[in-house]
């Protein structure tokens, strides 16, 4: 590594309208990126992650190329404008997509494990749990996830909107 | 056909609608999400000519109740040409996953899962590739044994590494555990209960002998003890002191067994932790651990050695009341006892209840310990950040959270106990009124003294039951307790030893990797392929970035973590077939991370060979350039380091850890970053030591910087887990690659600072870095 990469790595390249394309084709996304110091540069399927996947799932998202390098950052989806924003929110959907949990029907604890049947945002779903304490994660202030013996991870979005009989299920790990 | 997934009768016919029996197929596997994120059943259907995948859902034929099979309800089908099919592959998301491929030349998308499916699909891509490329794949059994459930009632064992169904699992069987701990006491254990039985006779005949019998006998003219007042007095005395003493002794030996079974619990999950693997530890908070483990087997301790007693002795009470008061007056009886399936039902409630307030106020005390030990041991960077405040309040935050929920199960207590005991009078004026009604009416022989006692075994009765209670909670909290030791002791160690291990009878210290790879996280791969060999008594050094997966190799070789794929050999045998005493004692390895027990620095250098004489602790000490320092400190060899004890500098500590490798003289020696923390020269000099004493041992050094690799035979350069380049340092110079780059960057940065190399450029035989 020379020295001039070297400043390269501190540097952060931001994707803006002007200076990147991203297209969408057949489920892949693709990126055309010119930084301000080198050659336009055309990489055909890119991958989206999120840093602050958590607080702020739309502002510094990294793209990355197939071997995960950094090729860009870009600040806030809402930079691209509207149009490659919507592109990118359902790229970013698709990895990042998680059951949403609606109603919490049973949580059978024993020995730590626990067993769960939720209604999900996408029908009725069970899964088992290893380890409840450790697995179910507040996120924030009124989030939480919990992530099953397969690591599929299932998100409550909003746990004060909840119902009361949820709510009480879960209450232990709170 | 090899059925990755298990092909159910709906899906045959299917096949018959797409043309093709069963024999078309090759691969056959299932996925559980349409392309579009949402449920679905998906088959995977390869076939000589084409990849089929069929979108649509599974449901039960007929009306609901009647079993009519099952059926699958296509709604979209798409063929893929197996000769312009490439590259399968699964790309993986955070809680779901994507199958692409490269499609005529475009990249395309086959199928989505989430990670329940992800393992069929991931043995559908290995063999279905093996198929398109032409390839012959050998079948390996265990990607057709799912193993995953319970053969017994069909679901999910919760812990893949354990196969243990919790349903199927009996609660007895914990405490049938912990009385083998108590093997040897069941001597004491036969008394203890003799005398509890004693002293629950006792209590039942007290109240007897000071209602009824006082009043009805000694009280009333025409008795044989009428008026005999201080006989009766000194009866009701001896009663008493009777069941005290007896109780009294019970009590002694109660908390003797009691307290050696929990020693030898402790010493047992203490063994068992030591016995575990690392990856164990990784996962687990240590502090809140061995809290969990203090306070787990106080919880046993208290358990058994009162509450047990107390249950057992309640319950002989109970029961005994219950058959005197049904001897004395059947329908009072059973007035006194109508209230208590109510008062069952209301235990019942508060015991749920207070579980969950239990187990809630567990978790605070162990948050509150896992900051309070967390904001100690960062104390210097706390300091340093002056971020004291925050810390307080972040320990305030943990500790108000625990005396709220302190404060909840006191609450709790001190409202559910009034009102359980408020049920309980309830049935005290029934047996008043009633009994009062018989004894004025002269009804079924009611005396005023018969009364009297019935009331007393009435509250007798009541009681204790009123003590189930807290009894439920403290039984709760025991199996709890328990449940969670033996977890520990029932952890596998993923790295087992063989049997019947092989022997070396002295080992040379070839090392050889061959296609090694190895995850700590699954499919995340932080070793792949690697293999490299190393001669007996040659050197190698090891260079790579900062999370390459240096130690990781040194971490295997030790056989602290097991390898995946590929194995790693010792004179030609693999090291899971050695035993670890063999291994241990012919690897030393020095880490990064030192770690020094509290004891002296003698103590500490001997650790691994207790044995050896202070010459050999000296020796070995000068040869780590330890003994530089030792002898100007003033308790010498002797003064205490370690927790609370007098603090070494990095760079120290490293020698004594150096030191204490060298004194177990291994045939290979690992110097992990060992000398990472020391100046240059100090290195140096350590490093010539070293050379000068390792002749006939192998050793592996691993750095980032490359002045430390100066004197190694060979090197390999490593990046992303994977080997990059591997030859001398003058070859690797020569072929201007990674190792230059990293060489070159090292060069400037020194040569930034005025330190220029000597002789100049990259080529002298010994050519890293020196300091002038």
């Amino acid at each position: 590594m020379s020295r001039t990469e070297l400043r390269d790595v501190i540097k952060i390249r931001y994707a803006t309208a002007e200076n990147a394309v991203f297209e969408e084709k057949r489920g892949f996304i693709s990126l055309t990126f010119r930084p301000e110091d080198g050659e336009e540069k055309t990489y055909d399927r890119v991958k989206l992650q999120r840093n602050f996947p958590n607080s702020t799932p739309e502002e510094y998202v990294s793209v990355l190329d197939k071997e995960d390098n950094e090729i860009c950052m870009i600040r806030s989806l809402s930079d691209l404008g509207e149009e490659t924003a919507e592109i990118l929110r359902r790229e970013a959907e698709r990895r990042y997509r998680v059951f949403r949990i609606k109603k919490i029907l049973s949580v059978n604890q024993r020995y730590g494990f626990s067993y769960w049947k939720i209604e999900s945002d996408d029908g009725v779903r069970e899964f088992t749990v290893q380890d409840t304490y450790r697995s179910f994660r507040k996120i924030g202030g009124d989030r939480a996830t919990v992530s099953d013996v397969d690591g599929n991870r299932y998100e409550i979005p909003s746990l004060s909107g909840l119902d009361r009989r949820s709510m009480k299920k879960i209450e232990l790990f709170i | 056909m090899i059925e990755v997934s298990k092909m159910g009768s709906e899906i045959l016919p299917l096949l018959l609608d797409h043309g093709l029996r069963c024999e078309d197929v090759s691969v056959f596997a299932m996925t559980d999400l349409a392309l579009d994120g949402t449920k679905a059943d998906v088959c995977l259907i390869l076939t000589e000519k084409q990849l089929l995948v069929l979108t649509g859902y599974v449901r039960d034929e007929g009306r609901p109740g009647k079993k009519h099979g099952r059926v699958f309800s296509e709604t979209m089908c798409e063929t893929f040409d197996n000769d312009k099919l490439r590259e399968l592959k699964i790309e993986e998301y955070i809680s779901t996953g994507r199958l692409t491929a490269d499609f005529d030349g475009e990249p395309t998308e086959i199928a989505a899962m989430t990670k329940t499916a992800l393992r069929d699909v991931r043995i559908f891509v290995k063999y279905a590739s093996a198929k398109l490329e032409g390839r012959e794949e050998e079948i390996d059994e265990a990607d057709f044994r799912d193993d995953r459930f319970c053969p017994k009632c069909g679901r999910r064992y919760p812990d893949p590494e354990r196969k243990i169904c919790p349903h199927c699992m009996e609660k007895s069987k914990l405490y049938k555990r912990l009385f083998v701990f108590a093997k040897g006491y069941r001597r004491y254990m036969a008394a203890v209960l003799f005398a509890l039985c004693l002293t629950a006779a006792l209590g039942v005949v007290a109240p007897y002998v000071s209602t009824e019998f006082f009043y009805d006998k000694v009280l009333r003219a025409g008795n044989s003890w009428y008026g005999r007042l201080l006989e009766a007095a000194l009866l009701v005395l001896l009663l008493r002191l009777c069941s005290m003493g007896i109780g009294a002794l019970s009590g002694i030996i109660s908390a003797r067994v009691s307290a050696s079974v929990t020693y030898k619990l402790k010493i047992t999950i203490f063994s068992a932790i030591e016995r575990l693997s690392m990856s164990f530890f990784s996962a687990r908070q240590t502090g809140g651990l061995m809290n969990q483990i203090n306070n787990d087997s106080n919880e046993i301790y208290w358990f058994f050695c009162m509450g047990a007693p107390e249950l057992i002795r309640n319950v002989i009470q109970i029961a005994a009341a219950l058959v005197i008061m049904l001897l004395m007056n059947v329908p009072l009886a059973l007035c006194a006892m109508v209230v208590v399936p109510l008062f069952g039902f209301v235990v019942n409630r508060l015991f749920s209840r207070m579980h969950t307030l239990h187990a809630r106020t567990y978790r605070s005390s162990r948050a509150l310990n896992s900051t309070l030990s967390d904001a100690l041991a960062g104390f210097r960077v706390v300091k340093a950040f002056s971020r004291e405040k925050e810390e307080t309040s972040r320990f305030n935050d943990r500790s108000e959270k625990l005396a709220r929920d302190n404060r909840s199960v006191t609450v709790f207590n001190n409202t559910a106990f009034p009102a359980a005991s408020f049920i309980m009078n309830l049935s005290n004026l029934i047996v008043w009124s009633v009994g009062g009604w018989m004894a004025v009416t002269g009804v079924g022989g009611m005396t005023y003294g018969r009364l009297m006692a019935f009331i007393a075994y009435s509250a007798m009765m009541n009681q204790p039951m009123f003590m189930l209670v807290d009894m439920a909670s403290w039984f709760t909290a025991c199996t709890n307790a328990m449940q969670r030791l033996f977890e520990i002791s029932d952890a596998e160690p993923d790295v087992r030893e063989r049997e019947d291990p092989v022997k070396l009878d002295e080992m040379r210290g070839e090392v050889e990797f061959r296609d090694v790879g190895f995850s700590y996280e699954k499919g995340k791969k932080v070793i792949d392929g690697v293999s490299f060999s190393v001669g007996a008594g040659r050197s190698l050094g090891i260079v790579g970035q900062s999370g390459a997966g240096k130690s990781t190799l040194a971490n295997l070789l030790m056989r602290l973590y097991e390898v995946e794929e590929g194995e790693i050999k010792i004179d030609g045998v693999n090291v899971k077939d050695l035993s670890f005493d063999e291994l241990r004692r012919n690897v030393g390895i020095v880490s990064q991370e030192t770690y020094l027990f509290v004891g002296t620095i003698a103590d500490n250098i001997r650790y691994a060979r207790p044995d050896a004489t202070d010459e050999d602790v000296i020796t070995a000490a000068k040869i780590a350039g330890a003994h530089d320092f030792i002898v100007k400190l003033p308790d010498g060899y002797e003064t205490m380091i370690g927790f609370g004890n007098k603090d070494l500098s990095g760079g120290e500590r490293q020698r004594v850890s150096i030191a204490r490798a060298i004194l177990l003289d291994p045939k290979i020696l690992i110097l992990d970053e060992a000398t990472a923390a020391m100046d240059t020269a100090t290195e140096r000099m350590i490093s010539e030591a070293l050379t000068g004493i390792s002749k006939n041992r192998t050793t592996i050094m691993i750095a980032h910087r490359l002045s430390t690799l100066r004197d190694v035979d060979s090197l390999v350069v490593i990046d992303k887990g994977k080997i990059v380049e591997a030859g001398t340092h003058d070859e690797l110079i020569r072929s201007k690659g990674k190792y230059f780059e990293l060489y070159k960057l090292q060069l400037e940065a020194l040569r930034n600072i005025g330190i220029e190399e000597e002789g100049g450029g990259g080529h002298e035989p010994n050519g890293a870095p020196r300091r002038n």
